[in-house]
């Protein structure tokens, strides 16, 4: 009886648990605050960090050029074409008639002087020292010898890193009637070489060892025969000079280079005002020799600069160097925008390019350092455009385009809005233009603009302006993307310190319904 | 027209108050007592089915279960209740056979054990998390949220336990083997999302863990088969009843399962860890958004690292309690006990009074705080149905088992606890 009590119990418990009813889908809202793009529209869109000096007291930014002519760089050095020298050892007519060979031994010891008869093209150039930062020697062998030979090619007067460079070579026998060939290269970055000759007072001159020696993993005896003979080939490929000590020659090299301004400037309709704007030329020399620089025409965009003293002549001095040690560089510099210069009228017209073209001159005076000229390549000269230029500019149009990206996004019967803050600190009136271009098979575009006051970056007074699109799931859901223009106005030129800047912040609110089945 | 469950109720409750007059609560252990009769000690076999949280209310579950739209007027309440910062839902199933046999020969020493089932399950979240779900995250900019300590775990776990109690004190002591034989558990142990106060840039990071304790091995169909991954524990379990000789107070601690449970290898994790800081969110791809959070949609193929479990040592659910009871007179019966372990959160506090109003019945109610859940009731009756034998049924929290009632929107849980016991005999 009990256990039927206790059955009853538990049987109706667990009837209380037992629920089964039809129901309808579980929804809710929920409240999305989502954030799309971030984005801060400074100088830096429109000026390379590199050119912008920020003005500081609300002094006006300046941009500074300072651009390169890479041209006047390794032209100065002077050049070693790649050079074969080639040996054919006849013994014919050397020989009386067939002799051993001594193993082990040498049978052909040859010492050579190498002379460098012009380095340049038609200077009177000569060397006494030079490095090398890339190149390097082969030696080939093909010898009718019938039995296996030694060989050895040194450059006595080079070394690398103290020692003697040279190439050791093992050629085969002939056979059959076939030579016998080798080859073996050498790596000679970092050699120097000492051109001095063996008497240390010579210039222009290396001198070379060739031996050959039976070698002796020749299991017979072998001869060397009256017809025999070895063609020898040493090969100095691809020699980059490093440094060279000498006299370099009384060379002129022309220099022709264009160099792009500030086409990176997209300003519309841009007024400068130029006052307190300067224009520099600066040349550095790092030659251990005389320059003499001489324009012929400098120009920003075809028109011409005129200038009462630029298309003279320029001798810059020497730089010191004490073995190999740059104590100080030489400069000249000359003002491009001195009375007499056009170059402040041609620069208000935001040129896009500057051209040069005129020759410089290497050791004008002749050799009066009596062949003690130094160059390194590391520190080519100089030279160098100096524009600095007050941020004090009128502009009118747009000053920004940009298109932000949204990608689709799931959001069930959402109810909200796509919401573009732009705040400034420009100190003109901008004029924003939004549109939001939705990716649906109808191209549906909802458009927007707003202004936003003249703000100030000095004191930093900012202005806001917010654009709200509506959105839905329609517009929401296939994504699309955001155009934001910005359009600006001036009266005249206005002074910018630099710190300006437009914060674009894309963001979407609303709500979406979820729902559980 | 009163609901069949609430007349069932009431009727039981009534049954139960039929009063006799014998006190069937004086069954004290007596240490003075030398003489040993050899009779089984005491049993019981228990089942229990309990389910208690902190913020979801019945009312709300019932709204769930009923579908429709979820207002803030339902939500609001919800979140409020949030005080912790933690919600909390939990419980178990189960039943229990408690057994003592006859002392040894010459020995107050008995033979004594105890087996049993139980399906236990812990679900925590942070008041963030919810209203992330909820609300979206529309009021959260300006501020961090929290996701860490969020959690689901689950298991079902057999034990079988062998010891020694002493006849003359009742104290008990055995040693148990547990079987887990399946889980599941999934923890952020780290998380949380930033939203500047203007909407404007995020930052999240997130690292979840999840470990299915099952095997899966892959069918010929290609379909995956899950079968049971048991693992197997060992700990102690014990009871220590103190009762004055003097004062009518009783005072007993009993500690279940307090030891580890060595857990094979082979269990299915998954993990995963990403963290992001954008101004712009990216929308799709392989980072976390609000909108994946949102539809609970994680797409996570690029991000989940999955394996197998090494074997590894974890603890087993223990538990702890100790409890006091004040029997001022034969009619009369004040408890208190404190319970931590088995996976709650919080301790569990309880604390009662009895009326024993004959020598077969005995009613009472208890206050309940901590546990899964806040404050709430409970009600127990016992009824001695023969000598040495009584039934006791307990009900926490009576109302919440009305469910899709008003009466019950406002409980947070439930809990039916049935034993038959047998008292040991008196010496």
């Amino acid at each position: 009886m009990n256990k039927i009590k206790f059955s009853v119990v538990l049987l109706s418990v667990a009837a209380l648990f037992a629920s089964c009813e039809d129901r309808e889908p579980l929804s809710w809202n929920t409240e999305i605050f989502l954030p799309l793009v971030d984005d801060n529209i400074t100088w830096s869109s429109s000026i390379p960090d590199s050119l912008l000096e920020f003005g500081e007291g609300g002094e006006p930014a300046r941009m500074l050029y300072k651009i390169p002519f890479g041209e006047f760089s390794a032209d100065y050095l002077p050049t070693l074409p790649d050079t074969l020298i080639e040996e054919n050892m006849s013994m014919e007519g050397n020989l009386p008639s067939d002799v051993p060979v001594p193993l082990g031994d040498l049978f052909v010891n040859e010492t050579d002087e190498i002379v460098f008869s012009s380095f340049g093209e038609g200077s009177d150039a000569y060397l006494k020292e030079f490095s090398l930062s890339a190149g390097y020697m082969r030696l080939s062998v093909e010898s009718s010898v019938q039995g296996i030979l030694d060989m050895a090619y040194y450059l006595n007067s080079v070394t690398v890193d103290g020692v003697m460079s040279g190439i050791q070579l093992e050629v085969p026998a002939a056979q059959d009637g076939v030579n016998g060939f080798a080859t073996e290269t050498l790596d000679l970055a970092g050699a120097i070489f000492d051109l001095s000759g063996e008497n240390g007072f010579s210039e222009n001159v290396m001198t070379s060892t060739f031996t050959t020696t039976g070698s002796t993993l020749n299991t017979e005896v072998f001869y060397l025969t009256t017809t025999d003979s070895m063609l020898v080939e040493i090969e100095l490929i691809d020699l980059t000079i490093e440094t060279a000590k000498g006299y370099f020659g009384q060379v002129d090299i022309p220099f022709d280079s264009e160099v792009t301004l500030i086409d990176t400037i997209t300003i519309p309709n841009p007024v400068l005002d130029l006052e307190g704007a300067s224009a520099k030329l600066i040349i550095d020399n790092y030659i251990g020799a005389e320059l003499r620089l001489k324009f012929d025409e400098v120009s920003m965009d075809d028109q011409l600069l005129e200038h009462p003293s630029l298309y003279g002549v320029h001798d810059i001095a020497r730089a010191y160097w004490i073995d190999e040690t740059l104590i100080n560089h030489t400069s000249l510099e000359l003002d491009l925008g001195e009375t007499g210069s056009n170059i402040f009228d041609l620069i208000e017209t935001f040129p896009r390019d500057l051209a040069m073209f005129g020759s410089v001159q290497l050791n004008p005076f002749g050799d009066v350092s009596l062949g003690h000229d130094y160059i390194n390549n590391a520190y080519p000269p100089k030279l160098e455009l100096e524009l600095e230029i007050p941020l004090k500019l009128g502009l009118d149009g747009v000053v920004l385009e940009e298109v932000y990206i949204i990608d689709p996004m799931n959001f069930p019967k959402f109810d909200g809005r796509l919401l573009v803050d732009l705040t400034s600190t420009f100190p003109v009136e901008v004029i924003a233009d939004i549109d939001y271009v939705v990716n649906d098979e109808d191209g549906t575009i909802v458009s927007i603009s707003g202004n936003i006051d003249a703000g100030s970056a000095y004191p930093e007074v900012s202005q806001h302006g917010l654009l709200v699109i509506p959105l839905n799931e329609e517009t929401v859901s296939p994504g699309g993307s955001v155009h934001v223009s910005l359009t600006a106005s001036t009266e005249g030129a206005v002074t910018f310190t630099g710190y300006e800047n437009v914060r674009v912040q894309i963001r979407i609110e609303g709500t979406q319904l979820i729902e559980v089945d | 027209m009163l609901d069949y469950r609430l007349i069932f109720s009431t009727t039981f409750l009534a049954l139960c108050s039929v009063a006799s007059s014998a006190n069937i609560l004086t069954v004290v252990v007596n240490p003075d007592s030398t003489e040993i009769k050899r009779e089984k000690g005491g049993a019981s076999l228990s089942f229990w089915a309990t389910q208690n949280g902190n913020v979801i209310s019945t009312g709300f579950a019932n709204n769930l279960a009923n579908g429709g739209f979820i207002g803030h007027d339902i939500l609001d309440p919800i979140l409020e209740s949030h005080t912790g910062g933690f919600g909390y839902v939990g419980g178990s199933v189960g039943w229990e056979k408690v057994w003592t046999s006859k002392p040894f020969k010459g020995s107050d020493l008995a033979l004594c054990g105890s087996m049993g089932s139980e399906a236990l399950y812990d679900v925590r979240w942070t008041s963030d998390m919810f209203e992330l779900l909820w609300y979206g995250n529309g009021g959260h900019t300006g501020r961090v949220d929290v996701f860490s300590g969020t959690g689901v775990r689950a298991g079902v776990f057999n034990r079988f336990g062998l010891g020694l109690e002493s006849a003359k004190t009742q104290q008990r002591l055995e040693v148990s083997v547990i079987q887990r034989l399946g889980g599941v558990e999934w923890s952020i142990p780290y998380g949380y999302l930033w939203l500047s106060e203007d909407a404007d840039s995020l930052a999240s990071y997130l690292q979840t863990e999840g470990r299915l304790h099952a095997s899966i091995d892959s069918t010929d169909s290609g379909e995956p088969s899950i079968g049971f991954l048991p693992s197997y524990g060992i700990g102690i379990s014990g009871t220590l009843p103190l009762a004055s000789e003097t004062l009518p107070i009783r005072f007993e601690i009993n500690f279940k399962d307090v030891g580890l449970l060595f857990e094979n290898e082979g269990s299915s994790v998954a993990w995963f860890q990403e963290g992001f800081s954008t101004t712009g969110l990216p929308l799709y791809g392989d980072s976390l958004t609000i909108e994946s959070i949102s539809n609970g949609d994680l797409a996570p193929d690029s991000l989940l690292f999955t394996g197998s479990s090494v074997k590894r040592m974890t603890l087993l659910p223990s538990r702890l309690s100790a409890e006091f009871v004040y029997e001022p007179s034969e009619k009369f019966m004040f408890q208190m006990f404190v319970k931590s372990g088995g996976w709650m959160p919080e301790l569990l506090y309880s604390a009662g009074i009895g009326w024993i109003p004959s020598d077969r019945i005995a009613l009472g109610v208890e206050g309940r705080y901590g546990g899964w859940g806040g404050l709430r009731s409970a009600v127990w009756a016992k009824w001695r149905y023969s000598n040495r034998r009584i039934l006791v049924v307990q009900i926490e929290s009576p109302l919440g088992l009305f469910f899709n009632k008003e009466i019950s929107n406002n409980t947070y849980g439930r809990g039916v606890t049935f034993r038959l016991e047998r008292i040991a005999s008196k010496r």
